[in-house]
Protein backbone atom coordinates (compact mmCIF):
# COMPACT_ATOMS: atom_id res chain seq x y z
CA UNK A 1 0.00 0.00 0.00
CA UNK A 2 2.89 2.65 0.85
CA UNK A 3 4.69 1.51 -2.04
CA UNK A 4 1.61 2.16 -4.31
CA UNK A 5 0.97 5.34 -2.63
CA UNK A 6 4.57 6.17 -3.55
CA UNK A 7 4.90 5.21 -7.17
CA UNK A 8 1.48 7.56 -7.18
CA UNK A 9 2.88 10.64 -5.03
CA UNK A 10 3.56 13.20 -8.40
CA UNK A 11 -0.57 12.46 -9.30
CA UNK A 12 -1.34 12.66 -5.34
CA UNK A 13 0.68 16.11 -5.44
CA UNK A 14 -1.47 17.12 -8.04
CA UNK A 15 -4.79 16.47 -6.38
CA UNK A 16 -3.94 18.20 -3.12
CA UNK A 17 -2.58 21.26 -5.11
CA UNK A 18 -6.35 21.34 -7.01
CA UNK A 19 -8.12 20.27 -4.02
CA UNK A 20 -6.51 23.39 -2.47
CA UNK A 21 -6.89 25.59 -4.60
CA UNK A 22 -10.53 25.08 -4.80
CA UNK A 23 -10.63 25.54 -1.08
CA UNK A 24 -8.69 28.91 -1.09
CA UNK A 25 -11.54 30.02 -3.96
CA UNK A 26 -14.40 29.02 -2.24
CA UNK A 27 -13.53 29.97 1.43
CA UNK A 28 -12.66 33.59 -0.20
CA UNK A 29 -10.00 34.15 2.38
CA UNK A 30 -8.28 37.59 2.39
CA UNK A 31 -5.32 35.64 2.02
CA UNK A 32 -4.65 37.22 -1.76
CA UNK A 33 -3.72 40.68 -0.65
CA UNK A 34 -1.28 39.24 2.26
CA UNK A 35 0.71 36.57 -0.08
CA UNK A 36 0.67 39.29 -2.69
CA UNK A 37 2.32 42.27 -0.76
CA UNK A 38 5.80 40.54 -0.33
CA UNK A 39 5.71 39.18 -3.99
CA UNK A 40 4.51 42.79 -5.00
CA UNK A 41 7.39 44.62 -2.84
CA UNK A 42 10.36 42.33 -4.10
CA UNK A 43 9.31 42.35 -7.87
CA UNK A 44 8.15 45.93 -7.97
CA UNK A 45 11.88 47.30 -8.78
CA UNK A 46 11.94 44.88 -11.50
CA UNK A 47 8.37 46.74 -13.05
CA UNK A 48 9.67 49.90 -12.43
CA UNK A 49 12.60 48.78 -14.31
CA UNK A 50 10.84 47.34 -17.19
CA UNK A 51 8.75 50.37 -17.69
CA UNK A 52 11.90 52.78 -17.50
CA UNK A 53 13.21 50.32 -20.31
CA UNK A 54 9.95 50.62 -22.35
CA UNK A 55 9.77 54.24 -22.14
CA UNK A 56 13.32 54.84 -22.92
CA UNK A 57 12.32 52.27 -26.45
CA UNK A 58 9.12 54.31 -26.65
CA UNK A 59 10.98 57.70 -27.29
CA UNK A 60 13.78 56.57 -28.97
CA UNK A 61 11.42 54.62 -31.23
CA UNK A 62 9.31 58.25 -31.94
CA UNK A 63 12.85 59.89 -32.62
CA UNK A 64 13.46 57.61 -34.80
CA UNK A 65 10.46 57.18 -36.66
CA UNK A 66 9.98 61.16 -36.71
CA UNK A 67 13.12 61.43 -38.65
CA UNK A 68 12.89 58.87 -41.24
CA UNK A 69 14.92 56.30 -42.19
CA UNK A 70 18.68 55.64 -40.25
CA UNK A 71 22.06 54.96 -41.97
CA UNK A 72 24.45 52.73 -39.61
CA UNK A 73 27.31 53.74 -41.67
CA UNK A 74 27.66 57.39 -40.86
CA UNK A 75 29.56 57.52 -37.11
CA UNK A 76 28.46 61.06 -37.17
CA UNK A 77 24.63 60.34 -37.75
CA UNK A 78 24.77 57.77 -34.95
CA UNK A 79 25.89 60.41 -32.73
CA UNK A 80 23.06 62.78 -33.67
CA UNK A 81 20.56 60.32 -32.98
CA UNK A 82 21.44 59.35 -29.68
CA UNK A 83 21.32 63.39 -28.85
CA UNK A 84 18.18 63.12 -30.83
CA UNK A 85 16.88 60.42 -28.61
CA UNK A 86 18.15 61.86 -25.19
CA UNK A 87 16.78 65.01 -26.36
CA UNK A 88 12.89 63.02 -26.81
CA UNK A 89 13.55 61.55 -23.50
CA UNK A 90 13.93 65.16 -21.71
CA UNK A 91 11.18 66.24 -23.89
CA UNK A 92 8.82 63.67 -22.87
CA UNK A 93 9.87 63.92 -19.17
CA UNK A 94 9.20 67.79 -19.73
CA UNK A 95 5.81 67.04 -21.31
CA UNK A 96 4.95 64.63 -18.09
CA UNK A 97 5.64 67.15 -15.98
CA UNK A 98 3.87 69.96 -17.76
CA UNK A 99 0.88 67.40 -17.87
CA UNK A 100 1.28 66.80 -13.85
CA UNK A 101 1.30 70.55 -13.52
CA UNK A 102 -1.53 71.40 -15.37
CA UNK A 103 -3.26 68.48 -13.29
CA UNK A 104 -2.37 69.86 -10.53
CA UNK A 105 -3.56 73.88 -11.50
CA UNK A 106 -7.18 72.65 -12.93
CA UNK A 107 -7.68 70.96 -9.19
CA UNK A 108 -5.85 73.18 -7.03
CA UNK A 109 -9.23 75.23 -5.84
CA UNK A 110 -10.65 72.19 -5.03
CA UNK A 111 -8.67 72.05 -1.83
CA UNK A 112 -7.61 68.31 -1.47
CA UNK A 113 -4.22 67.11 -0.86
CA UNK A 114 -2.98 65.22 -3.79
CA UNK A 115 -0.03 63.00 -4.40
CA UNK A 116 1.49 62.49 -8.37
CA UNK A 117 2.31 58.98 -8.92
CA UNK A 118 3.10 57.33 -11.97
CA UNK A 119 1.79 54.01 -13.51
CA UNK A 120 4.58 51.19 -13.93
CA UNK A 121 2.20 48.05 -14.84
CA UNK A 122 -1.00 47.48 -15.85
CA UNK A 123 -2.80 43.86 -14.82
CA UNK A 124 -1.68 40.80 -16.77
CA UNK A 125 -5.07 39.18 -17.63
CA UNK A 126 -7.67 40.84 -19.40
CA UNK A 127 -10.17 39.12 -17.11
CA UNK A 128 -9.38 42.65 -15.00
CA UNK A 129 -8.59 46.56 -15.21
CA UNK A 130 -5.79 47.19 -12.36
CA UNK A 131 -3.06 49.70 -12.68
CA UNK A 132 0.15 49.44 -10.29
CA UNK A 133 1.53 52.87 -9.26
CA UNK A 134 4.99 53.74 -8.07
CA UNK A 135 4.13 55.51 -4.53
CA UNK A 136 2.65 53.31 -2.03
CA UNK A 137 2.89 53.55 2.12
CA UNK A 138 6.28 55.24 2.35
CA UNK A 139 4.08 58.48 0.46
CA UNK A 140 0.80 58.06 2.82
CA UNK A 141 -1.20 55.69 0.43
CA UNK A 142 -3.59 53.97 1.98
CA UNK A 143 -5.91 51.25 1.10
CA UNK A 144 -9.25 52.65 -0.36
CA UNK A 145 -7.85 56.55 -1.66
CA UNK A 146 -9.47 57.87 -5.32
CA UNK A 147 -7.05 58.58 -7.53
CA UNK A 148 -7.76 60.87 -10.34
CA UNK A 149 -6.68 62.03 -13.74
CA UNK A 150 -7.33 65.81 -13.91
CA UNK A 151 -10.72 66.03 -13.93
CA UNK A 152 -11.68 62.51 -14.13
CA UNK A 153 -12.15 59.68 -11.59
CA UNK A 154 -9.50 57.14 -12.40
CA UNK A 155 -9.93 54.29 -9.88
CA UNK A 156 -9.14 53.75 -6.13
CA UNK A 157 -6.33 52.30 -4.37
CA UNK A 158 -6.96 48.23 -3.71
CA UNK A 159 -3.53 47.22 -2.38
CA UNK A 160 -0.66 49.09 -0.84
CA UNK A 161 3.07 48.31 -0.64
CA UNK A 162 6.58 50.08 0.21
CA UNK A 163 7.33 52.08 -3.34
CA UNK A 164 3.86 50.51 -4.78
CA UNK A 165 0.05 50.63 -5.03
CA UNK A 166 -2.75 49.17 -6.94
CA UNK A 167 -5.50 50.77 -8.37
CA UNK A 168 -8.70 49.35 -9.02
CA UNK A 169 -9.94 51.46 -12.33
CA UNK A 170 -13.03 52.74 -13.12
CA UNK A 171 -13.12 49.62 -15.76
CA UNK A 172 -12.63 47.17 -13.85
CA UNK A 173 -16.13 44.78 -13.92
CA UNK A 174 -15.64 44.61 -10.39
CA UNK A 175 -15.76 48.52 -9.56
CA UNK A 176 -19.22 50.18 -7.98
CA UNK A 177 -18.78 53.93 -7.30
CA UNK A 178 -21.53 56.45 -5.98
CA UNK A 179 -22.21 58.80 -8.82
CA UNK A 180 -24.45 62.09 -8.91
CA UNK A 181 -26.22 63.91 -12.18
CA UNK A 182 -24.29 67.56 -12.51
CA UNK A 183 -27.54 70.18 -12.06
CA UNK A 184 -29.97 67.47 -10.99
CA UNK A 185 -31.22 65.92 -7.48
CA UNK A 186 -30.31 61.92 -8.52
CA UNK A 187 -28.23 59.92 -7.54
CA UNK A 188 -27.06 56.33 -8.28
CA UNK A 189 -24.41 54.54 -8.65
CA UNK A 190 -22.18 53.44 -11.63
CA UNK A 191 -20.57 50.09 -12.43
CA UNK A 192 -19.17 48.20 -14.79
CA UNK A 193 -19.65 45.82 -17.38
CA UNK A 194 -17.42 43.02 -18.18
CA UNK A 195 -17.12 45.12 -21.60
CA UNK A 196 -15.56 47.82 -20.24
CA UNK A 197 -18.90 50.10 -20.40
CA UNK A 198 -19.84 52.35 -17.76
CA UNK A 199 -23.76 52.36 -16.57
CA UNK A 200 -25.42 54.38 -14.13
CA UNK A 201 -28.19 52.85 -12.23
CA UNK A 202 -30.96 55.07 -9.93
CA UNK A 203 -33.67 54.25 -8.89
CA UNK A 204 -36.90 54.85 -11.55
CA UNK A 205 -39.17 57.25 -8.92
CA UNK A 206 -36.24 59.52 -9.50
CA UNK A 207 -35.82 62.56 -11.28
CA UNK A 208 -35.11 61.61 -14.53
CA UNK A 209 -31.93 61.37 -16.38
CA UNK A 210 -31.16 62.99 -20.08
CA UNK A 211 -29.14 62.52 -22.73
CA UNK A 212 -25.63 64.33 -22.47
CA UNK A 213 -26.03 64.36 -18.83
CA UNK A 214 -22.99 65.29 -17.13
CA UNK A 215 -22.15 62.09 -14.19
CA UNK A 216 -19.71 62.73 -11.26
CA UNK A 217 -18.79 61.13 -8.65
CA UNK A 218 -20.38 61.26 -5.30
CA UNK A 219 -19.27 61.48 -1.69
CA UNK A 220 -21.33 58.31 0.11
CA UNK A 221 -21.90 59.40 3.61
CA UNK A 222 -22.26 56.31 5.26
CA UNK A 223 -19.99 52.79 5.70
CA UNK A 224 -16.75 55.18 4.66
CA UNK A 225 -15.34 54.36 8.19
CA UNK A 226 -16.31 50.34 7.68
CA UNK A 227 -15.42 49.64 4.41
CA UNK A 228 -11.73 51.98 4.24
CA UNK A 229 -13.34 53.41 0.75
CA UNK A 230 -12.90 56.91 0.77
CA UNK A 231 -14.89 58.57 -2.15
CA UNK A 232 -14.32 62.39 -3.44
CA UNK A 233 -17.06 64.74 -4.94
CA UNK A 234 -17.25 66.25 -7.96
CA UNK A 235 -15.32 63.75 -10.62
CA UNK A 236 -16.20 63.84 -14.04
CA UNK A 237 -16.94 59.36 -14.62
CA UNK A 238 -19.28 59.98 -17.88
CA UNK A 239 -21.77 61.39 -19.92
CA UNK A 240 -25.31 59.63 -20.23
CA UNK A 241 -24.73 58.35 -23.82
CA UNK A 242 -28.20 56.31 -24.26
CA UNK A 243 -31.15 55.06 -22.11
CA UNK A 244 -31.71 52.10 -21.66
CA UNK A 245 -34.88 52.11 -19.99
CA UNK A 246 -36.64 50.89 -16.78
CA UNK A 247 -35.77 46.94 -15.17
CA UNK A 248 -36.90 46.05 -11.55
CA UNK A 249 -37.03 49.60 -10.25
CA UNK A 250 -33.88 50.67 -11.48
CA UNK A 251 -33.13 53.35 -14.24
CA UNK A 252 -30.05 52.41 -16.42
CA UNK A 253 -27.64 55.11 -18.72
CA UNK A 254 -24.59 53.68 -20.53
CA UNK A 255 -22.04 56.32 -20.19
CA UNK A 256 -19.61 57.39 -22.66
CA UNK A 257 -16.17 58.37 -21.71
CA UNK A 258 -13.56 59.51 -23.77
CA UNK A 259 -10.26 57.61 -24.06
CA UNK A 260 -8.03 60.26 -23.03
CA UNK A 261 -9.51 59.68 -19.52
CA UNK A 262 -8.16 56.30 -19.00
CA UNK A 263 -4.94 57.02 -21.08
CA UNK A 264 -2.62 56.96 -18.00
CA UNK A 265 0.90 58.09 -17.19
CA UNK A 266 0.55 59.63 -14.53
CA UNK A 267 -2.31 60.28 -11.95
CA UNK A 268 -3.27 61.85 -9.02
CA UNK A 269 -3.93 60.02 -5.78
CA UNK A 270 -6.46 62.17 -3.52
CA UNK A 271 -4.68 62.11 0.07
CA UNK A 272 -6.55 64.17 2.06
CA UNK A 273 -10.40 65.56 1.42
CA UNK B 1 13.43 22.82 -15.14
CA UNK B 2 12.71 23.11 -11.64
CA UNK B 3 9.84 23.97 -10.03
CA UNK B 4 11.36 27.02 -8.49
CA UNK B 5 13.36 28.14 -11.26
CA UNK B 6 9.68 27.99 -13.08
CA UNK B 7 7.95 30.01 -10.62
CA UNK B 8 10.94 32.69 -11.24
CA UNK B 9 10.50 32.46 -14.94
CA UNK B 10 6.40 32.53 -14.65
CA UNK B 11 6.58 35.75 -12.67
CA UNK B 12 9.16 37.46 -14.82
CA UNK B 13 6.80 36.61 -17.78
CA UNK B 14 3.95 37.91 -15.75
CA UNK B 15 5.48 41.24 -14.58
CA UNK B 16 6.54 41.40 -18.60
CA UNK B 17 3.00 40.92 -19.39
CA UNK B 18 1.80 43.68 -16.71
CA UNK B 19 4.96 46.04 -18.36
CA UNK B 20 3.62 45.40 -21.94
CA UNK B 21 -0.02 46.00 -21.48
CA UNK B 22 0.96 49.43 -20.08
CA UNK B 23 3.18 50.23 -22.45
CA UNK B 24 0.82 49.62 -25.07
CA UNK B 25 -2.55 50.90 -24.04
CA UNK B 26 -3.97 50.62 -27.79
CA UNK B 27 -4.26 47.27 -27.16
CA UNK B 28 -6.43 48.03 -23.76
CA UNK B 29 -8.11 45.00 -22.72
CA UNK B 30 -5.69 42.40 -25.12
CA UNK B 31 -3.02 41.15 -23.29
CA UNK B 32 0.13 38.89 -24.74
CA UNK B 33 0.02 35.55 -22.73
CA UNK B 34 3.70 35.44 -22.32
CA UNK B 35 3.26 32.91 -19.35
CA UNK B 36 0.93 30.22 -21.50
CA UNK B 37 3.39 30.34 -24.39
CA UNK B 38 6.06 29.36 -22.12
CA UNK B 39 3.77 27.02 -19.86
CA UNK B 40 2.67 25.55 -23.09
CA UNK B 41 6.72 25.03 -24.37
CA UNK B 42 7.50 23.42 -20.86
CA UNK B 43 4.41 21.25 -20.43
CA UNK B 44 4.81 19.68 -24.00
CA UNK B 45 8.07 18.07 -22.48
CA UNK B 46 6.89 16.87 -19.39
CA UNK B 47 3.96 14.48 -18.38
CA UNK B 48 0.53 15.10 -17.43
CA UNK B 49 1.01 15.87 -13.56
CA UNK B 50 3.95 17.94 -14.10
CA UNK B 51 2.22 19.89 -16.53
CA UNK B 52 -0.63 20.61 -14.20
CA UNK B 53 1.65 21.58 -10.90
CA UNK B 54 3.97 24.15 -13.68
CA UNK B 55 0.09 25.37 -15.24
CA UNK B 56 -0.53 26.03 -11.43
CA UNK B 57 2.94 27.53 -10.63
CA UNK B 58 2.33 29.78 -13.71
CA UNK B 59 -1.22 30.63 -12.74
CA UNK B 60 -0.07 31.60 -9.17
CA UNK B 61 2.61 33.64 -10.59
CA UNK B 62 -0.21 35.38 -12.94
CA UNK B 63 -2.56 36.07 -9.71
CA UNK B 64 0.12 37.41 -7.79
CA UNK B 65 1.34 40.06 -10.18
CA UNK B 66 -2.32 40.58 -11.39
CA UNK B 67 -5.45 41.83 -8.89
CA UNK B 68 -7.66 39.10 -9.10
CA UNK B 69 -8.54 36.45 -6.33
CA UNK B 70 -5.42 34.09 -6.12
CA UNK B 71 -6.17 30.71 -7.31
CA UNK B 72 -8.62 31.53 -10.78
CA UNK B 73 -5.74 32.00 -12.93
CA UNK B 74 -4.13 29.25 -11.37
CA UNK B 75 -6.88 26.45 -12.47
CA UNK B 76 -6.79 27.98 -15.51
CA UNK B 77 -3.30 27.48 -16.40
CA UNK B 78 -3.24 23.73 -14.19
CA UNK B 79 -6.09 22.73 -16.73
CA UNK B 80 -3.64 23.69 -20.10
CA UNK B 81 -0.56 22.07 -18.38
CA UNK B 82 -2.39 19.01 -17.86
CA UNK B 83 -3.55 19.45 -21.67
CA UNK B 84 -0.79 19.85 -22.84
CA UNK B 85 1.57 17.26 -20.83
CA UNK B 86 -0.64 14.56 -21.89
CA UNK B 87 0.62 15.64 -25.57
CA UNK B 88 3.79 13.79 -27.04
CA UNK B 89 5.80 16.58 -27.71
CA UNK B 90 7.62 15.00 -31.01
CA UNK B 91 3.70 15.66 -32.58
CA UNK B 92 4.55 19.38 -32.31
CA UNK B 93 8.29 19.86 -33.16
CA UNK B 94 9.08 21.89 -36.07
CA UNK B 95 4.86 22.23 -37.44
CA UNK B 96 4.57 26.30 -37.06
CA UNK B 97 0.83 25.87 -38.27
CA UNK B 98 0.56 23.25 -35.36
CA UNK B 99 1.71 25.32 -32.71
CA UNK B 100 -0.36 28.03 -33.40
CA UNK B 101 -3.36 25.91 -33.46
CA UNK B 102 -1.67 24.66 -29.68
CA UNK B 103 -1.57 28.29 -28.54
CA UNK B 104 -4.90 28.90 -29.51
CA UNK B 105 -6.38 25.98 -27.80
CA UNK B 106 -4.58 26.77 -24.81
CA UNK B 107 -5.78 30.50 -24.41
CA UNK B 108 -9.39 28.83 -24.95
CA UNK B 109 -9.14 26.27 -22.31
CA UNK B 110 -7.46 28.89 -19.83
CA UNK B 111 -10.84 31.31 -20.98
CA UNK B 112 -12.90 28.43 -20.30
CA UNK B 113 -12.24 27.73 -16.73
CA UNK B 114 -11.32 31.02 -15.83
CA UNK B 115 -14.89 32.19 -16.70
CA UNK B 116 -16.51 29.14 -14.77
CA UNK B 117 -14.23 29.61 -11.75
CA UNK B 118 -15.32 33.25 -11.62
CA UNK B 119 -18.39 32.46 -12.26
CA UNK B 120 -18.71 30.30 -9.07
CA UNK B 121 -16.82 33.44 -7.44
CA UNK B 122 -19.60 35.72 -8.05
CA UNK B 123 -17.75 37.79 -10.35
CA UNK B 124 -20.37 38.43 -13.72
CA UNK B 125 -18.66 38.59 -16.75
CA UNK B 126 -20.44 37.89 -20.70
CA UNK B 127 -18.05 35.30 -22.56
CA UNK B 128 -20.57 36.28 -26.16
CA UNK B 129 -19.59 39.89 -25.71
CA UNK B 130 -16.07 39.52 -23.89
CA UNK B 131 -14.79 36.71 -26.66
CA UNK B 132 -14.71 39.20 -29.87
CA UNK B 133 -13.36 42.44 -27.59
CA UNK B 134 -10.95 40.41 -25.41
CA UNK B 135 -10.59 37.02 -25.51
CA UNK B 136 -9.94 36.11 -29.34
CA UNK B 137 -7.41 39.06 -30.31
CA UNK B 138 -5.70 37.94 -27.15
CA UNK B 139 -5.45 34.57 -27.82
CA UNK B 140 -4.43 35.83 -31.84
CA UNK B 141 -1.66 37.75 -30.93
CA UNK B 142 -0.67 35.33 -28.01
CA UNK B 143 -0.61 32.74 -30.81
CA UNK B 144 1.77 35.02 -32.96
CA UNK B 145 4.12 36.00 -30.12
CA UNK B 146 3.83 32.27 -29.50
CA UNK B 147 5.55 31.43 -32.64
CA UNK B 148 8.64 33.15 -31.81
CA UNK B 149 8.88 31.63 -28.35
CA UNK B 150 8.23 28.57 -28.81
CA UNK B 151 11.05 28.54 -31.55
CA UNK B 152 13.57 30.17 -29.36
CA UNK B 153 12.33 27.54 -26.74
CA UNK B 154 12.70 24.44 -28.61
CA UNK B 155 16.57 25.70 -29.66
CA UNK B 156 17.62 25.21 -25.93
CA UNK B 157 15.31 21.62 -24.95
CA UNK B 158 17.60 21.13 -21.67
CA UNK B 159 17.02 24.08 -20.22
CA UNK B 160 13.44 23.72 -20.12
CA UNK B 161 13.39 19.65 -20.01
CA UNK B 162 12.71 17.97 -16.52
CA UNK B 163 15.52 18.54 -14.49
CA UNK B 164 13.78 16.18 -10.81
Amino acid sequence: MPSALFHRRRTLVALAVLVALFVLLSLDLPISRRARQPVMTVVQPVLRGLAAVGRWFGRVGDAIIGRGVVTERDELKREVEQLEAERAALQAELESLRATTAQLEALAALDLTLLPARVIGRDPTSWYDTAVIDVGTGSGVRPGMPVVRGRWYVGRVEEVGPGWSRVMLVLDARSTIPAAVVGRATRGLVETTSTRTLLFKYLANAPAVQVGDRIVTWRATTDDEVSELRFVEGFELGTVATMRGEQEGWQTAVLARPAEADRLSEVLVVIDQ
Amino acid sequence: MRLWQAFVVFVLCALAQAALAHLVPAFRTVRVDLCLVVLIGTALRVNEQRGFLLGVIAGLATDLVGGGPLGVCALGYGAVGFVVGGLHEALFRGALVIRVLLVLAGTAICAVVIYYVLRLHGDAYSPVVMLPRALLPSAIVTALVGLFVLARMERHPRLYSRHD
